[in-house]
């Protein structure tokens, strides 16, 4: 075996292969972190959802506004990367894998929100006996499901490939790498299969990246409570999270160049098209922010008039205008400049 | 089958709150205390809306007791993903608090805000224990809860109907909130039946329902406020 230490390749094998200090830092914060969180979970299911502060009318807060934010941000994954594979952009080759894992680990965090919100959590199990397929929130369950089984299947199976040639080149694990290959040697014909399921994989996934979000939205839609009540809300959503979880990405690349030193892979060619994907899905977010708005206000049905009121000049206006300044103006003075 | 419903004249309330206390009661409603209601989680399952109309001078107060609609077409029923609330054999619309998840989905569908959420685990202060009523199922920490029509005293109605071998009569039902209504502005019965008062009254002019255009169809009809 020749010295992988001599690859031309090796910033990309060292995370791998080395753990520094720096690691077990991070991982023991993390883990504080999700202990005290445990046992904040413990509380409120001992004292009851009381502590989370909602009310009798506002009965959804915290949990499903963040199960939206992280169901939106993992579709930036599966989504891009199943994109630009289909459109053969060869530019792709070294975000897409980033793309991906954020789509699978950030979905399977969104996912769980939901039973966090649950006042009983021990019935859970009663979505499958009961289950009502009328109910929008079935079709959440059934959707979401459907996404992560299909979105970690289309991680894994690029990565197969990956895996093999750690299984070749390193000593470490070697039985979880040759047990996660499948006996993946490369040769024609298996580089033909992979491609082949790469491409069916990739095909399934898009629709079902679009409904996942489309169906997060009518669980909102679907309900005739002002405000919600729109049918806007599928594609304002699916585009809301391709935008949010594009920046993401961004974000989560530039974390990466910096930390395992991939200025080499990660070029600036590849901040530049996707800040212009993220230019493009901002204009399309405005757009449709714009359009649910004036519709409302021409509209001037009194109940909507009061939620677009609210919206504008109640509590959160501050937060609603900075969201929408930040993410429209802003992002355009700097592309003029 | 009758078409339970209920009749409230607006003209008649005086918003005493007898109908509220009588159905906390009724129904083992717990007492969350100063604190909780200030955050807006009361439980009350009959609640009084209190619409302002004018400046001070000249204000007109206009009470609205508000229990649960039991509407025809129900939109809590229809976002229910474990049927726990459902349309039952009486046409009302139950709760099952057995098998509720406290997914909170119906309380966001239901545009009057009739349903309420156990936040806490319920409680009854000590005192109040002996007067709770055997025939209401006590709720558990975090189900969601409703207005019945007093549905428990439907049960005992048809149960002696049964015994005593003959059609379940309108008077057996009453719910808790008519019964105590000092000015009588509650009027209780099957909307079908042409003899009964509450059918001529919900085909008064003076009959309306809150949010009628929202098509949920209530069985809950309003008289009205007039001045006279």
């Amino acid at each position: 075996m020749d010295d992988i230490r001599k690859d031309k390749d090796y910033t990309l094998y060292r995370p791998i292969l080395e753990t520094d200090r720096s690691f077990y830092f991070i991982i023991s914060f993390l883990l504080v972190v999700i202990a005290w969180a445990g046992f904040m979970y413990f509380r409120q299911l001992q004292t009851g959802l009381g502590v989370t502060g909602l009310n009798r009318a506002i009965s959804w807060g915290f949990y499903i506004i963040n199960f939206v934010f992280f169901i939106g941000i993992s579709h930036a994954g599966t989504l891009i990367s199943a994109i630009l594979r289909l459109s053969q952009a060869e530019w792709r080759r070294p975000i897409t894998r980033m793309a991906e894992v954020i789509t699978a680990i950030v979905l399977l965090i969104g996912a769980v929100h939901p039973i966090l919100d649950l006042g009983r959590p021990d019935r859970i199990l009663n979505v499958f006996f009961y289950g009502r397929l009328q109910s929008p929130l079935l079709w959440d369950v059934t959707a979401i499901s459907m996404y992560f089984t299909a979105s970690t299947v289309y991680l894994y199976v690029p990565l197969i490939p990956d895996i093999a040639l750690l299984r070749d080149r390193t000593n470490k694990f070697k039985w979880f790498y040759s047990f996660c290959s499948w006996g993946y040697q490369g040769t024609e014909h298996h580089k033909k299969v992979l491609e082949k399921a790469m491409t069916i994989l990739m095909v399934i996934v898009i629709p079902v990246a679009v409904s996942v979000h489309t169906v997060i939205s009518f669980i909102f839609s679907m309900t005739i409570q002002p405000g919600w009540h729109s049918t806007i809300f599928g594609p304002y959503f699916v585009v809301g999270a391709i935008f949010s979880g594009t920046a993401t990405l961004l974000v989560i690349m530039i974390a990466f160049r910096k930390m395992y030193h991939f200025e080499n892979y990660l070029k600036e060619i590849h901040f530049q098209y996707l800040s212009l994907l993220l230019l493009i899905f901002s204009i399309f977010w405005a757009y449709f922010t714009f359009s649910e708005f004036i519709t409302g206000i021409y509209g001037n049905e009194p109940m909507e008039m009061n939620i677009i009121r609210y919206k504008f000049f109640g509590d959160y206006a501050p937060f609603f205008g900075s969201n929408n300044i930040v993410g429209f103006i802003v992002n355009h003075v700097i592309i003029l400049i | 089958m009758p078409k339970w419903g209920m009749v409230i004249d607006l003209n008649k309330c005086t918003g005493c709150g007898s109908c509220v206390n009588a159905c906390r009661m009724e129904n083992n409603i717990p007492v969350v205390g100063a604190e909780a209601a200030q955050e807006g989680r009361t439980m009350d399952w009959m609640q009084i809306i209190t619409e302002y109309d004018g400046e001070y001078p000249n204000v007109r107060i206009t009470h609205i007791p508000r229990p649960c609609f039991q509407c025809g077409n129900a939109p809590c029923v229809i976002v229910c993903p474990v049927h726990a609330t459902f349309v039952n054999e009486d046409g009302l619309v139950g709760q099952v608090y057995y098998r509720c998840i406290g997914c909170r989905y119906c309380m966001n569908a239901c545009p009057y805000t009739a349903k309420c959420f156990n936040y806490f685990k319920p409680e009854t202060p000590k005192e109040y224990e002996v007067l709770l009523n055997p025939d209401v199922t006590r709720r558990m920490n975090g189900v969601v809860e409703k207005c019945s029509f007093c549905h428990h005293r439907l049960a005992l109605a048809k149960d002696t109907a049964r015994y005593e071998e003959r059609e379940v009569r309108e008077e057996d039902y009453q719910t808790a909130c008519l019964e105590v209504c000092p000015t009588k502005a509650i009027t209780f019965g099957d909307l079908d039946n042409q003899e009964h008062e509450v059918h001529h009254l919900m085909h008064s002019n003076r009959a309306f329902r809150l949010e009628e255009s929202l098509g949920t169809d209530p069985k809950v009809y309003y008289l009205k406020r007039e001045d006279k």
